[in-house]
């Protein structure tokens, strides 16, 4: 160190030290890009790779569930949800005006959307495809596709469809035919930013999307728009809480319509999920049991004595004395005769009986969330249970255990499997599987069947079912009140059910119709209070121009003794009407509950204005004046051909012009 | 043609060496804004960089002619305005971008600039001033009390605002220009050991060693230290080690995260360890050859964190790969071994111990920011000379630029 000047000469050192310092740093960063830049480049670009590719699914469209014509009920279509991103917009007044005129939001609402505060704003509500051409590649604007599940004719079968959640079924025919409907997803790589904006231009299709498969049901829309609306009519009129409406076939146990409604919801599957006492409706069985095991024949007489009957405690109540036969007892529904004549049976035959009709054991509907009911082991009996049984208590049955048991009287003693789905097939139309009718036993024999439906006939014509009667053709029916039983209270004050179960012709049955009511108010008795429904769902059917009925055998089918035959001609739309009109006067035909004033058959009657309303509703209103519609398609009418005011014959059809609604 | 453009530069390696490295940094403030959706401000930033450059190359040709004694004369008037303007800023500063929270800017009009980038220069001025001037060789601590308050005092302004980076460059100065004062380097050593202390205070047993460490060390170097320098420095160590804590617990969540996310990024990969991750990512990714300009896809898909500011250099790897990222070190490399050289060959004790100010503050700038992306240096906002997007600290950088020259070609 020189004194003098220590500052202005540094030794040679000095340098050195600090070269060697800015290169010690040097080398610490060049080891580390060696490190990172070229040993590790590869692992750091799959992390970049993963950070901004992305595998993705591509939901494939889910398969339209239709109704055995063809009738699409639950399809779905693609929807568009409009994202924005107000920073990126370039031109912010053209945005708000084009989002205003393309999807028909307020300009305040737009400016709401497009407030550059807003990193990501998201309009409410899903469109139509044509938005997306609209709004495709303006920067900012983020149009996403969805796919919505869609019912075109509305809330009327929502119970068997089921909701779908997530591209997922969830109950219904949606739940049960999940793996069909919903294909296959398709996969994807997109590039992606920080964001999770789509990088255009980076989309590598691995595999399209297979779309789903249709399930064709063996519902039909006619006839379940009929029980629908006359459930809701009937619901209306008790102030029921609820009900359910089943037509079935009796031959092939196809379910043709499924109305359950519960506190107003239309989505209710009560018919199977929950379970009544059915009381009267099943003394029927009973009798058939009685039949099948020779113990009693139909003209035997019981002793009904003062009408009450105590038996192991429990008393009867009385609503006939004297003798009566088992087909009275039947046909004035007693429950001291019936309770009485099945007496001699076994305890394992009345049980297995009633077992072999179904009751007690699950139906076997394709779709989810059906119960058993309850029907006790005889083990498990105490010593009224055999009486009680035999009126229909100490037992829980379903509407369509119900149902299905009277198809087995409609069918020859046979009983059929409940059958929903008629077919499933592939995306391409391809039927993949057909479903065929099952015969599950041969409960009771033809004669015996044969024997039991001709007291029900009997029921209706004369018995506590006449308000089932219809003036064209014999119904065989028997209706059941029981009153409602739950654990914490047992039987309780005022709450009932009412129960009607019909099907027609009499002597070769072609439907089922069932009806239940949950605690209507008022008049409770089955009979007074299902049984018009009953009717009223038969003579709508039989006005309705789809329905599966063959109408070939129905004009074989015997008629009402007590009317003058007659041909119904707004049946046979192609037979010319000669029945004077005055003989139409009782064959009240062909829809409305007793105090409605039917309109008459072979008349002359204006076509209604049905403009405006809902095809649904007019296609109602024509049938009720026994017009047959054809074109009738879910949206909105336009017209009819001929034009309203046209005085056209009941029985002709009238063509319905329909105005596409505009989401289709 | 080329006599003319040598006589402008003064120093033609320093001047077109920097100027190819502003070119450069142009590029790739360019290339940072070329992503995927584009937005405002990244977008344009390498144009506006452009016209600060134009305005920073008419300041260095009017400074690298201005005569070294009126520069020398200027260090003690720019120093008070420099501290001053550093005071006013903690009152009306604002912060700008990302460190909104800070008061780094003072802002007149639409025009802003940073006092602690004029502040930088002066402090370096000043300090090469104070020592030229001395007889003596700088042999205690005492003797370097004085260099020490010089820059103590704008370090300390500037970290009330609070930008650490910058506070960085500083002490960067003050030991560069005291090891070319001829300190000895023992001593040096002794006024680092406390902030090392600091460090290693972490860990009890690691701590005692390192102060029973300083103190044999102390003792072996006794007949060169006064017994208060020795004494001082056992109590500036105990000091550091016992306010390790308490300091620890003074810093704000965010300052804690970035310490802790150097040590392990992926404690919070979201959060504070988010940049460095994705900047690793980045310059891991370039490989070799790199993505190719304006291709990097961290970049473009909004991955990357400040591309065009702090995180400049991670674009550089990531696009331009290792072969870019030797390129950009060999550039600095050559810019500092030159300033070293013109240290060197200066005979002007003012001119070398300037270019030494320069080279601290430009070493740790090109250390801490380079180091920070590719992950060897915790993340500190602290932007790379030349080529990170900022008006003022290009032209303050360009300004340093021409001192350098001047006072090197001083004959």
């Amino acid at each position: 160190m020189t004194p003098k000047d220590p500052v202005a000469r540094p030794r040679p050192w000095r340098r050195r030290v600090l070269l060697g310092a800015w290169l010690t740093a040097a080398a610490i960063i060049c080891v580390r890009a060696v490190q990172i830049q070229v040993v590790q480049s590869q692992q750091w670009r799959a992390v970049a790779e993963a950070q901004h590719r992305r595998d993705e699914e591509i939901v494939a469209a889910r398969g339209s569930v239709l109704d055995r014509d063809g009738t699409p009920l639950a399809v779905s279509r693609e929807r568009f949800s409009v994202g924005i991103a107000p920073n990126e917009l370039i031109n912010v007044e053209a945005a708000r005006s084009l989002l205003s005129d393309a999807l028909g939001i307020s300009s305040l609402l737009a400016t709401q959307l497009t407030s550059p505060e807003r990193r990501w704003s998201v309009v409410p509500g899903r469109y139509p495809p044509a938005v997306r051409q609209q709004l495709n590649g303006v920067r900012g604007i983020h149009v996403t596709r969805e796919l919505q599940r869609y019912h075109p004719l509305g809330d009327l079968s929502d119970g068997v469809l089921g909701l779908v959640r997530d591209n997922t079924g969830s109950g219904g025919v949606e739940q049960a035919f999940q793996e069909l409907l919903s294909g296959h997803p398709g996969q994807v790589v997109v590039a992606r930013d920080n964001v999770g904006r789509e990088i255009p231009g980076e989309r590598i299709l691995v595999e399209p999307p297979r779309p789903g498969g249709e399930v064709v049901l063996t519902l039909d829309m006619d006839l379940q728009e009929i029980a629908l609306e006359a459930l809701k009519e009937a619901i209306e009129r008790t102030e029921a809480r609820g009900g359910d409406v089943l037509i079935t076939d009796p031959h092939t146990g196809e379910v043709l319509a499924f109305v359950s409604i519960l506190d107003g919801r239309f989505a209710s599957l009560s018919a199977i999920n929950t379970p009544f006492e059915p009381g009267s409706t099943l003394k029927p069985f009973t009798v058939a049991g009685l039949l099948k095991h020779d113990i009693i024949a139909l003209d035997d007489t019981i002793d009904v004595a003062d009408g009450d009957w105590t038996f192991a405690g429990r008393t009867i109540t009385r609503h006939h004395q004297g003798r009566m036969t088992v087909a009275d007892a039947l046909r004035v529904s007693s429950n001291v005769g019936i309770a009485q004549a099945a007496q001699p049976m076994t305890r394992a035959q009345q049980y297995e009986n009633l077992r072999d009709f179904g009751f007690g054991g699950l139906t076997g509907i394709e779709i989810p969330g059906e119960v058993r009911g309850t029907l006790r082991r005889p083990d498990l009996w105490t010593g009224q249970s055999p009486a009680s049984l035999a009126i229909g208590y100490e037992v829980s049955v379903t509407s369509l255990q119900m149902a299905m048991a009277y198809g087995a009287l409609a069918n020859g003693g046979r009983l059929m499997q409940p059958r929903l789905v008629r077919e499933i097939r592939n995306s391409d139309g391809t039927v993949l599987e057909r479903f065929e009718p099952r015969v599950i036993r041969q409960v009771i024999s033809p004669r015996v069947a044969s024997s039991v439906s001709r007291v029900l006939e009997d029921v209706v014509e004369d018995g506590t079912g006449k308000s089932a009667r219809l003036g064209s053709f014999r119904v065989a029916g028997k209706s059941g009140t029981s009153r409602l039983y739950s654990a914490d209270v047992g039987y309780e004050a005022g709450a009932y059910f009412s129960s009607f179960v019909g099907y027609f012709p009499a002597e070769a049955p072609q439907l089922v119709v069932f009806v239940k009511l949950d605690r209507p108010e008022g008049a409770y008795y089955g009979g007074a209070v299902a049984a018009p429904v009953t009717r009223a769902t038969m003579e709508a059917a039989l006005a309705a121009r789809a329905t599966p009925l063959d109408r070939a055998a129905l004009l074989n089918a015997t008629r009402v003794s007590t009317t003058p035959v007659a041909r119904p001609a707004a049946l046979f739309a192609s037979v010319p009407i000669t029945a004077p009109v005055s003989s139409a006067k009782d064959m009240a035909f062909p829809v409305g509950l007793p105090t409605d004033e039917s309109p008459r058959l072979g008349s002359v009657v204006p076509i209604p204005d049905v403009s405006g309303l809902p095809s649904r509703v007019a296609v109602r209103r024509l049938h009720a004046l026994g017009l047959r519609v054809s074109r009738a398609r879910p949206g909105e009418i336009l017209g009819t051909e001929p034009a309203a005011g046209t005085h056209v014959l009941r029985g002709d059809t009238i063509r319905l012009k329909v105005r596409r609604r505009i989401d289709d | 043609m080329t006599r003319l453009l040598e006589k402008w530069a003064v120093d033609p390696p320093l001047v077109f060496a920097i100027f190819a490295m502003t070119l450069f940094g142009i590029a790739m403030i360019y290339s940072a804004g070329v992503v995927h959706i584009p937005n405002a401000v990244t977008q344009d930033a390498w144009v506006k960089q452009a016209a600060w450059f134009a305005i920073a190359l008419v300041a260095f040709t009017v400074l690298a002619r201005v005569p070294l004694r009126w520069i020398e004369w200027v260090a003690v008037p720019s120093y008070v305005v420099g501290v001053l303007l550093l005071a006013i800023t903690l009152v009306i500063g604002t912060g700008a971008g990302t460190a909104i929270g800070v008061k780094s800017w003072i802002r007149i009009g639409g025009f802003g600039f940073q006092p602690s980038e004029f502040a930088k220069i002066a402090t370096i001025l000043m300090l090469a001033r104070v020592l030229s001037q001395r007889k003596e060789p700088l042999t205690s601590l005492r003797d370097l009390l004085l260099p020490s308050v010089l820059v103590g005092l704008p370090l300390a302004l500037i970290m009330l605002q609070p930008d650490l980076g910058t506070a960085l460059a500083f002490g960067g100065i003050l030991f560069a220009i005291l090891f070319w004062a001829g300190t000895p380097v023992a001593l040096l050593l002794l006024v680092a050991s406390p902030g090392v202390g600091l460090v290693l205070s972490f860990d009890t047993r690691i701590w005692s060693a390192y102060i029973v460490g300083v103190v044999a060390f102390l003792y072996l170097y006794r007949y060169r230290l006064f017994l208060f320098e020795s004494v001082a420095v056992v109590l500036a160590n105990v000091a550091a080690g016992t306010i390790s804590r308490p300091l620890w617990e003074s810093l704000k969540p965010y300052q804690q995260n970035r310490i802790l996310v150097f040590l392990d990024p992926e404690v919070d990969a979201r959060g504070a360890g988010y940049q460095v991750i994705q900047s690793k990512v980045a310059v891991g990714s370039g490989g070799l050859t790199g993505q190719g300009f304006t291709l990097g896809p961290q970049k473009r898909y909004d991955f990357l964190p400040e591309q065009h500011t702090d995180f400049i250099f991670s674009v550089v790897g990531e696009e331009l790969g290792f072969l870019g990222t030797m390129a950009a070190i060999l550039g600095f490399a050559f810019i500092l071994t030159r300033l070293v050289r013109m240290a060197e060959e200066s005979p002007d004790p003012f001119a070398g111990l300037v270019l030494l100010g320069i080279l601290g503050a430009w070493l740790v700038h090109i250390f801490v920011n380079v180091g920070m992306t590719v992950g060897v240096v915790p993340i500190t906002g602290i932007p790379l000379p030349f080529v990170s997007y900022g008006g003022t600290f290009l032209l303050m950088s360009w300004v340093a630029v021409a001192i350098a020259v001047r006072v090197a070609h001083e004959r």
